[in-house]
């Protein structure tokens, strides 16, 4: 039997890269049963509209989100609630993978029943977090361009919804490992994502904002306060005032309470947003 | 001052030299097109100077691409840029990477500086492993632009500009073209240069102390070039500006970065050595 896969793209004001990635999703090339479920976190932005237009030669399906920006990790539980394929995979509209992509992650995901996550490399600039070239383990995957077993994603309880944007996949991938499971980063598969850093021209106050806002998660809920206080102590040498007040804002509504997580091997605050050790 | 006078197409053209490359740095070279943030994009594959050479493996990523970016397979340069109607140009070896905002920077840069006739930008250099899939980086640097004699590193030029210059563009070796390409337009106009990087050159582990080596001799000789300029330059403070600012150009986004990725080679003596001439001012 041919393995399942549901693509989930959340999508915001995403207008400018559907047509790449539609042309990407066309070009794949996998002996895989494949359907795309869009959600569009803004369903003004013409996204909808512009897919009837673009005419996808895959099945795919757009739902409009029930509550506007419900964020990335709450918008991608929410397509993945319908989902009945043995396989989800995550993508950013950002992307474009490559034609093998998806073949090469379910393939190393059926080789390897114990992996819960695997994750392709990025394109052209790799992540450079690193990860075991013999078995592929990494501390964590990024959601840019994710595999995800549908029953582990799901006894995981998902992304936590509480995370808006960013760190909701450095959170999944270390409940991942605390629940025994292994996350794999696959640099055979490859996805272009032109990322944040790359992506020139755009305001990225808010996304700077949701980056500590997440970073302050991770520290609560697997480390403790005393983590909590030493960040925003950093964040008070070197961010403006303004924006260290919307961050504690934001954090204190979400905070975790109660006892940190037991302490793991793969979860590590080591080199700021690699979260352990750097290829360079 | 280029030929290439008022505002040109705007499409750019990525030229990518194929006829001895791998097949997986050719479609990595391509997909680097696709991620490009300029949005008027098209590749060319040449095949035009190994009498071995086919052009059946670089056709089938064209055709395997197509839809996804407008890829032209030819066995003429020459012949495909007289009629392929780009605005700009853009070259690259095939052991090479566009990063995302090479289009996008280096056209700005030809737009704002009319006196230049190429623009170029920063290097990663990025050092890893081959795999099943294609090249996996485990160490990058970023390095200067390459300059004076040698291969070029990825420029863009104007299309006019490029086929006006006279540079025999077919039956040699794609690189020594470029190459003699680059040399050509620099010596007809100035190096419009962006200090970000824009490209990545690909080596795989065991080759990097050598090129590392080359790298800081060519930084260390542009440094000493820019030290005679400013020497020369006592009654001319328009050249005196341009060097000094691309010497600070070069002291702030380079010196640090590439001497701690050479520290433990000991290559970084020589370049250090190089830098602490320069004052923090930019003055040598």
């Amino acid at each position: 039997m041919r393995p399942t896969v549901t693509i989930q793209v959340v999508l915001y004001r995403s207008a400018r890269h559907l047509p790449r990635l539609v042309a990407g999703l066309q070009h794949l090339e996998a002996d895989v049963d494949w359907q795309v479920r869009f959600l569009d976190n803004a369903p003004d932005d013409g996204c909808e509209a512009l897919l009837r237009r673009l005419q996808p030669s895959f099945p795919y399906s757009i739902t409009a989100s029930p509550r506007g920006n419900i964020g990335f990790g709450a918008g991608h539980n929410l397509l993945a609630e319908r989902a009945e394929s043995a396989y989800l995979w995550f993508l950013n509209p950002d992307t474009v993978p490559f034609w093998d992509c998806l073949a090469r992650l379910v393939a190393r995901a059926e080789a390897v029943p114990r992996a819960g996550l695997v994750e392709a490399a990025q394109f052209p600039v790799e992540h450079p977090k690193a990860y075991d070239p013999e078995s592929h383990c990494t501390n964590w995957c990024s959601g840019a361009c994710l595999l995800a077993r549908t029953g582990v994603f799901r006894d995981l309880g998902g992304f936590d919804p509480r995370l808006f944007l960013y760190c909701e996949d450095v959170d999944l991938s270390w409940r991942c490992w605390m629940a025994g499971w292994e996350c794999h980063y696959l640099p055979q598969a490859r996805c272009v994502h032109v990322t944040q850093e790359h992506d020139t021209g755009k305001d990225r106050s808010a996304e700077q904002r949701w980056m500590h806002v997440g970073a302050l998660f991770l520290r609560a809920r697997h480390f403790g306060d005393a983590e909590v206080e030493r960040y925003l102590d950093e964040l008070s040498g070197s961010l403006d005032p303004g924006l260290l007040a919307e961050v504690r804002a934001a954090f204190d509504a979400i905070r975790p309470r109660g006892p940190a997580a037991p302490p793991h091997p793969r979860m590590s605050l080591a080199n700021a947003g690699v979260y352990g050790d750097a290829r360079w | 001052m280029p030929a290439g006078e008022g505002p040109p197409a705007g499409r750019v053209c990525f030229v990518v030299s194929a006829a001895d490359a791998n097949p997986l740095d050719i479609r990595d070279a391509l997909y680097s097109v696709v991620a490009q943030t300029y949005a008027n994009v098209s590749a060319a594959l040449v095949v035009d100077w190994e009498e071995t050479a086919s052009t059946a493996q670089p056709a089938a990523l064209a055709e395997r691409l197509s839809g996804l970016l407008d890829v032209r397979v030819t066995t003429s340069l020459q012949g495909l840029l007289e009629e392929d109607g780009a605005g700009w140009l853009a070259f690259l070896g095939a052991d090479a990477l566009f990063l995302p905002r090479f289009a996008e920077y280096l056209v700005a840069a030809l737009r704002d500086e009319r006196g230049s006739t190429a623009a170029i930008g920063d290097t990663m250099l990025a050092i890893g492993r081959a795999t099943e899939g294609g090249f996996v980086a485990s160490r990058r640097f970023a390095l200067a632009p390459p300059v004076g004699p040698g291969p070029a590193g990825a420029f863009i030029a104007r299309a006019v500009d490029v086929l006006a210059c006279g540079v025999p563009l077919d039956g040699v070796d794609g690189r020594a073209a470029s190459s003699a390409l680059r040399d050509e337009l620099c010596r007809r106009g100035r190096l419009a240069r962006v200090a970000v990087p824009l490209s990545e050159r690909r080596l795989l582990e065991g080759e990097p102390e050598a090129e590392l080596a080359t790298a800081v001799d060519r930084l260390a000789a542009r440094v000493r070039e820019l030290e005679e300029e400013v020497a020369r330059s006592a009654g001319d403070r328009q050249l005196l500006a341009a060097a000094q600012a691309e010497l600070e150009a070069i002291r702030r986004s380079r010196t640090l970065r590439l001497a701690r990725a050479l520290r433990r080679t000991g290559l970084h003596r020589p370049l250090r050595a190089a830098f602490d001439r320069i004052r923090p001012d930019g003055r040598v």
